[in-house]
């Protein structure tokens, strides 16, 4: 595994935040929530940024309590989900999250119900958004012209594909014509 | 240069190409030469010899040879092949190298080819036709696992590898460790349904 | 003597004299591609990099001794020397560059690695060290000075995330078969894949790592 230490894509994922529920009062930390000097009450819901709420989840206190338990954030819920298997093209992932799958990949690992389904939709819709990107990459039809909506909404790994698929044929045609 | 961690461009791809040998017929005499990557005999026309094809390019540039294309890049074989390519799913038998061979030498050597144009628009056509194949073939190709690109060339090869690279990797990371057992199940299960029964259930 | 010996004797006379030349130089483009398309840096090819550097200072001395020949013929012969020498150049040049640009990608991790330092030639070594150390100078005054003591380590693996880049070695990688080879992959159950001669795939790097030490495969 390569590090992701200076990894500005895996910083930025860090950063999304994901809705969490405390599960124990915790003094002094009612500010998180807008309320300085009080306490956070155990049964507040809160957006909580993953790298945050990642110390919090796994952070045990007295032996079996975690200081918060994680939920799947709208991205990744049920409806996103059923519009994703209807049709992969038709959601705007950036508005969704800007690090789209990274988020998906880290909520994995951090909300138990989430995993098998959650995966397969991830990698299905990734497979056919990715080969329409490239398509759109290498046949370009102009920024009003179809499909310019799609684009809009590619997350940030995808805008990745599009632009090294984009390079590699400006290079190709590239070299066709220099020859010449 | 190219920034060095970059895949190779299309032009280090022809520089590739351009070391491979190829057949010349010599219209001038030329002294054996010592090179660094080859010993070249004396050339002595009309005697054939083989020589790098920058070498060659270089000497039909001048006119001091012709170049004899190879067997596969003429009219007759070159139909032959689009009709095949056409005819069939699979990507037909080509050269490892015949994107780069063909663009070089109808840039170069056009009149030591038989009927030029008819053969750049057959390759053309060959070209169209197999990137069609690659867009239509690669949703049903690309996993996380490996990929089987058998009778690509190189060019073409060269031509997805940045993207499809990317695509291979993030998939991996979307399946992580678990992930790829499902799909694994999943791809198990496709082989006795059909896929689109699969994405039926889904809904 | 009959025709077959002489061919046999031509045969033999070309088996000393060209492939060596030739060997060499597909050897160097080979392992340019391979060191271009892998993630992790390779072996240095010390040999055959050296012997190729030999004809190359030959060569330039060849060109300086003929310069000023009047003779168009000895001229001309020069011109495509010359060209040939460029090309080489280029090849050996682009080499090393992308093994500086992997060295300074992964510099910590290949310098607290011993096997992995050992891949890389002497003067590669002085260049890791000596870049490593004017580098940490330079982020030392520049801003290092001002954080705590404790904060000042740039191979620290506090948090769980280690500052030292390695490569992902398991990125995709797209070959061409040399050899016959099986390639038991690791992440499928130990499944193995039978790869023939000719061959292309895209594979994870560390499936046929050794492959490509070994020369059964080819990146592209």
């Amino acid at each position: 595994m390569g590090s992701k230490y200076y990894d500005i894509d895996a910083i930025l994922t860090d950063a999304q935040k994901i809705p969490c529920t405390f599960e124990v009062d915790v003094p002094g930390l009612g500010y998180l929530d807008g309320n300085d000097n009080a306490d956070m009450k155990a049964g507040t819901k809160l957006e909580l940024p993953i790298w945050l709420a990642e110390i919090l989840a796994v952070s045990e206190q007295l032996g079996t309590e975690t200081f918060i338990s994680t939920n799947l954030p709208h991205a990744l819920s049920a409806p996103v989900m059923n519009a994703l298997k209807a049709n992969p093209l038709s959601v705007n992932l950036r508005d969704l999250a800007t690090h789209y799958y990274a988020l998906g990949e880290r909520m994995v690992n951090l909300v138990e119900d989430a995993e098998d389904e959650l995966v397969d939709t991830l990698s299905k819709t990734f497979t056919q958004r990715t080969i329409e990107i490239a398509d759109h990459a290498v046949n370009p039809k102009g920024a009003l012209g179809e499909g310019s909506e799609f684009l809009m909404g590619l997350e940030e790994s995808e805008r990745q594909i599009f632009r090294a698929a984009h390079d590699t044929a400006k290079a190709m045609k590239g070299w066709r014509t220099e020859k010449k | 240069m190219a920034l060095p961690h970059q895949h190779l461009t299309p032009q280090e791809v022809a520089f590739i190409c351009e070391s491979e040998l190829i057949t010349i017929v010599p219209r001038q005499r030329l002294g054996s030469l010592n090179l660094i990557s080859i010993d070249t005999r004396p050339l002595v026309p009309p005697q054939r010899a083989d020589v790098p094809l920058w070498l060659a390019v270089f000497l039909r540039k001048q006119k001091r040879c012709n170049v004899v294309p190879p067997d596969w890049l003429t009219v007759d074989n070159l139909e032959r092949l689009v009709k095949e390519e056409s005819d069939s799913p699979a990507f037909s038998k080509m050269p490892w190298r015949w994107m780069e061979v063909a663009e070089i030498l109808l840039d170069t050597c056009a009149e030591d080819l038989i009927s030029p144009s008819e053969i750049a628009l057959h390759i053309r056509s060959l070209r169209e036709l197999r990137q069609a194949k690659i867009r239509a073939s690669l949703p049903g190709e690309i996993n996380s696992s490996y990929i089987n690109m058998n009778n690509l060339g190189l060019m073409e090869v060269c031509e997805v590898r940045p993207w499809v690279g990317k695509v291979v990797d993030g998939l991996r990371k979307i399946e992580g460790e678990a992930g790829s057992a499902a799909v694994r199940k999943r791809r198990k299960e496709g082989d006795d349904d059909d896929e689109d029964e699969d994405m039926e259930e889904d809904y | 003597m009959d025709a077959m010996d002489i061919s046999d004797i031509l045969r033999e006379f070309d088996a000393e004299n060209a492939p060596s030349n030739s060997k060499d130089y597909e050897d160097l483009l080979k392992w340019w591609v391979n060191e271009r398309a892998a993630p992790e840096i390779l072996q240095y090819q010390d040999d055959l990099v050296e012997r190729i550097m030999n004809r190359v200072r030959r060569q330039i001395e060849h060109i300086e001794d003929q310069t000023g020949n009047l003779d168009p013929r000895a001229n001309f012969q020069l011109i495509i020397i010359q060209t040939e020498l460029e090309r080489v150049k280029f090849l050996i040049r682009s080499y090393l560059r992308t093994r500086i640009a992997k060295i300074d990608k992964h510099a910590l991790h290949i310098l607290s690695t011993p096997t992995l330092r050992h891949l890389l030639s002497p003067s590669e070594q002085t260049y890791l060290k000596t870049h490593q150390a004017l580098l940490n100078e330079l982020y030392l005054s520049s801003f290092l000075k001002n954080f705590p003591e404790n904060l000042r380590r740039l191979d620290d693996s506090a948090g769980g995330i280690s500052m030292v880049e390695e490569p992902d070695l398991d990125s995709a990688v797209f070959l061409r078969v040399v050899r016959d080879v099986d390639i038991e992959i690791a992440w499928e159950g130990g499944e193995t894949v039978p790869m023939r001669a000719g061959d292309v795939y895209v594979i994870r790097y560390s499936a046929v790592k050794e492959a490509v030490k070994k020369g059964e495969v080819e990146l592209i």
